[in-house]
């Protein structure tokens, strides 16, 4: 992967052909082989890896962007002049946020080196690892074994420069046996620590407990999610509600609501890049400002949105770090949700429930209402009855339409928090939820 | 380019390899964005690189590279061909491919104004005015547009004697209004959620006529404030070739899709309800339901000269008279049907091999006008502008929303509008319960540049060519 000196070296490079305003420049590298396998066999195997940059230009109040994966000189000098063109083009100022001053960054972990670079035949050999198992039990398997290298890095004419490199690797695993499917993943920071044969038993064990699914009737339902399907009402709550642009514009439900209670009591949701368990993060937003912790929710009360530059100097007041590329449509985003756990286990949770459903996970998940917000999705990969606190059998697939306001309101038993999808995310217990649908 | 990918193919070892291709692209990209009278962001992009796909031992290994130069050749090349042999030890059985005449020439967009010689001056213009005319109204909170061309280069050659060029132009906008009042949040679009893009010049941009929509769309924001909400029940239905389009690609174009048949998407993108027994036994629609695979239409997202494995732009029957008809396919997949390929294998660009992706799925036009088939419609809604879609991973349990619906009464649209309109059903009970379809005036070909698959995530550009219909006896109104 790319040095920290080297980088700086690219983006100094970069920036030394822009000949009027203000630069700044974000450089970035990924390197993500994957082996893809369904049926038992990989099927797909690709080395993927790219860098690129793009370069902003900000001649007055009017800033140009251009990007590319080329870098000779000719490639660079052509990026410098599109980007004033495109400055230049425009005819009325954007009301742009000054660019960053040198910041202080704190460190932070989360690369290695072994996992940067995998030998295709390591990654082979974890799927040959977990075929075994699905041949034993008569399941097919389909899924993925992927390792991500990544560098970010920034500069800017005022003297600014950040860098941080991250590593992480997945193995998703969906083991199907005739209409029943079962679902299991882990992602961790270094492939050593995936285990291959304890995701294909977990994906295994469920796709064996779903067979021959009963067909539930639509109505009302007490839930328990596990991590993945949880983390699907709070990445929708991000996307919706938790910017400061959708709080000012009114869009957001948390608008006009700061102060005020409007969740559960046990609901508390941060913004967190340097929460240990997050499995994806930087230190600094793409403005180039150091991350901060933000307490959106705490105990059901709405605290504070997250801020850019530009919305934050709307109400007078510091951005929290969590800035896009700027200039943008959308506003600040969190990127690095954290919600609280608890201490019930999943068991515990099944044997505490009357009738409900266990949810695996979510799919094609889309927003219904955006301001209440109500989302619809369909349950995926693992859905079960519970009667009497035990798992009785599987069911078919549900579609759900469910206002995410109510969701965190009903909250009864919160699990320890573990990283999923790019969150940090336990299995919940919630009542009330709303299934409207299902299929076969 | 085509040297280099001779010099590709020329570098591949002697001995050990059942087959290779190579693609070469190099991809520039220019986007606009205007909000509330502020241009928001003005870019420009260049993406290129090469991509090798190699079969050995029976399965396949992909690798590639940014740099274009003779040096990088030999590493790609060992990669890709390591990978593939890894590959080979967990595969049961060898990789067939169906036999192809190897493809020879090349394929250009017909553009009449080029996008990219349009100056930039003249586009922000463009979207200001129409951002401008939606903010007259004062209900609306957020007003903004957004231009996108792209031009794709693209030199595809293979170890069979295969060698194309082609260069691909698309030009796609959007305009929408977001109304606020209290505890109501209403989008208006045009011409659909996401825009429209088409395989053409900024002569479609043109065509778009934002500015002269731009107060309607306002408007009908502001309307959806006060309107209530879509009825809950079962009834007649009008679907808009915008939603329509989304509703082709989503309960036709993916279950045709026959990798997932196979089970290569099942733990992402999903499988497909249309198992193998039910080729040309499955009753998919009413008799008037018909649908090709057309990737030789023009101006479609899904035309062009050569697929990604060479294969030549088909129109590939996929809906008879209402009966399933046909797959989309590849030459791998083809083969295990003992069929040629159907040309529909398609690529995100240099570092992604390519995966079955829709062409154009369009919906041959029925016999009725747009007018006669409101006034045959007694009591019904019109559904109008997409606005959300999710569907199971089988692709058979559809819920879709509009932006807008409009009550149908007596054979006339009415003034009535109704908010937070939603649909629901089954894919084969749905197609079945058609039973109009508008003619050739009303179809319009649609371009939805965003068709997600794939891991790693590939983003497809295809088209939907359809006219508006009428479903009797669906869900509408869900709520939660």
């Amino acid at each position: 992967m790319i040095n920290k000196t080297e980088a700086r070296k690219i983006c100094l490079k970069a920036l030394s052909y822009v000949k009027e305003g203000q630069a700044e420049i974000m450089l970035d590298q990924r390197v993500s082989p994957l082996t893809r396998i369904a049926n038992n066999a990989i099927h797909q195997n690709v080395e993927v890896a790219d860098v690129s940059i793009s370069l902003r230009v900000d001649i007055g109040d009017r800033s140009g962007r251009a990007t590319t994966n080329q870098f000779d000189e000719g490639s660079l000098k052509k990026l410098a002049r599109q980007a004033a063109e495109a400055a230049r083009a425009i005819g009325v100022d954007q009301g742009l946020p000054t660019m960053a001053k040198p910041q202080r960054y704190r460190p932070m972990k989360g690369y290695s080196e072994a996992t940067a670079f995998v030998e295709p035949g390591k990654r082979a050999a974890m799927v040959k690892k977990a075929v075994a198992l699905a041949r034993r039990s008569k399941a097919e398997l389909a899924g993925l074994v992927s390792n991500t290298g990544n560098v970010h890095a920034m500069a800017n004419s005022r003297g600014l420069f950040a860098y941080h490199r991250q590593t992480s690797a997945t193995m998703e695993i969906t083991a199907r046996q005739g209409l029943a499917a079962g679902r299991a993943e882990q992602t961790a920071r270094s492939i050593g620590k995936i285990d291959p044969a304890k995701v294909a038993r977990a994906a295994i064990a469920k796709c064996l407990g779903s067979v021959k699914p009963r067909e539930l009737e639509p109505g009302t339902y007490t839930v328990i999610l596990e991590p993945e399907a949880a983390a699907t009402p709070l990445q929708f709550m991000a996307w919706l509600a938790f910017g400061a642009q959708s709080v000012q514009e009114g869009t957001s439900c948390l608008s006009g609501k700061i102060g005020k209670k409007l969740f559960g009591p046990n609901v508390t949701i941060t913004d967190d890049a340097f929460h240990p368990k997050m499995n994806w993060s930087q230190p600094f937003d793409y403005e180039g400002i150091p991350k901060k912790k933000v307490v959106i929710v705490d105990k059901g009360v709405v605290k504070t949105p997250v801020y850019d530059q530009k919305t934050a100097a709307k109400e007078g007041r510091k951005t929290t770090g969590h800035g896009l590329p700027q200039p943008n449509t959308f506003g600040p985003f969190p990127i690095n949700l954290v919600l609280k756990g608890g201490k019930t286990t999943l068991e515990q949770m099944i044997k505490s429930t009357k009738r409900g459903v266990l949810v695996t996970r979510f799919w094609y998940n889309r927003v219904v209402d955006r301001k209440v917000p109500v989302i619809t999705g369909m349950t995926r990969d693992g859905t079960f009855l519970i009667e009497n606190g035990k798992v009785v059998c599987g069911v078919k697939n549900m579609r759900f339409n469910q206002n995410l306001v109510e969701f965190f309101n009903s909250v009864e038993a919160l699990g320890p928090a573990e990283a999923k999808e790019g969150m940090v995310v336990p299995a919940m217990k919630v009542r009330d939820f709303h299934f409207t649908g299902r299929t076969e | 380019m085509k040297s280099f990918a001779k010099r590709v193919i020329e570098s591949l070892p002697a001995r050990g390899l059942d087959y290779a291709d190579v693609r070469i692209t190099d991809t520039q990209a220019e986007s606009i964005a205007v909000r509330n009278g502020i241009v928001e962001s003005v870019s420009s992009a260049r993406d290129a690189g090469f991509g090798l796909r190699v079969m050995a031992r029976g399965a396949w290994g992909f690798a590639s590279s940014a740099r274009l130069e003779a040096s990088e050749i030999p590493r790609v090349v060992k990669s890709a061909v390591e990978i593939a042999r890894a590959s080979a030890l967990t595969r049961p059985e060898a990789v067939r491919l169906a036999p192809q005449k190897p493809a020879r020439g090349s394929y250009r967009t017909a553009v009449k104004k080029d996008p990219f010689a349009v100056p930039l001056e003249r586009k922000i213009s463009l979207l200001l005015e129409a951002d401008r005319l939606m903010r007259k109204n004062r209900k609306i909170k957020v007003a903004g547009g957004a231009l996108w061309f792209t031009r794709e280069r693209k030199t595809f050659a293979s170890t069979e004697g295969a060698l194309t060029a082609q260069e691909i132009t698309e030009s796609g906008g959007e305009i929408s209004a977001l109304a606020v009042d209290g505890r109501e949040v209403q989008t208006r679009s045009y011409p659909n959620m996401s825009g429209d893009t088409r395989q053409a010049g900024y002569e479609f941009i043109e065509w778009l006529d934002f500015p002269g929509n731009a107060e309607r769309a306002a408007g009908e924001a502001a309307l959806l404030l006060k309107a209530p909400p879509c009825p809950a029940g079962e009834t007649t239905i009008i679907i808009a070739s915008n939603q329509l389009a989304l509703q082709v690609h989503e309960s036709i174009g993916h279950p045709i899709e026959l990798d997932r048949v196979f089970g290569t998407e099942a733990a992402y993108a999903g499988t497909s309800f249309l198992t193998l027994d039910k080729l040309h036994q499955l009753r998919y629609g009413s008799d008037i339901v018909n649908v090709y695979a057309d990737a030789t239409v023009p101006g479609g997202l899904g035309t062009f000269g050569w697929d990604d494995e060479g294969v030549p732009a088909q129109r590939v029957p996929i809906i008879d008279r209402g009966r399933f008809a046909g797959y989309l396919t590849s030459r791998e997949t083809a083969s295990k049907l003992g069929e040629a390929s159907g040309g529909a294998m398609r690529a995100d660009g240099w570092n992604r091999i390519p995966l079955i992706r829709m062409t154009n799925i369009n919906l041959e036009p029925g016999s009725w006008s747009y007018p006669d088939l409101i006034a045959d419609t007694d009591d019904g809604i019109l559904f109008d502008t997409t606005k959300t879609w999710s569907i199971d991973d089988k692709r058979l349990n559809f819920q879709f929303a509009t932006e807008i619906a409009w009550r149908i009464r007596n054979g006339k649209v009415t003034s009535q509008a109704y908010k937070n309109a939603t649909y629901t059903g089954m894919t084969p009970r749905f197609w079945n319960s058609c039973d109009a379809v508008c003619n050739m005036k009303s179809w319009r070909l649609w371009g939805i540049p965003n068709c997600g698959k794939g891991q790693p995530g590939q983003s497809a550009h295809v088209g939907h060519g359809v006219s508006p219909a009428r479903f009797r006896r669906v869900q509408v109104g869900v709520s939660s």
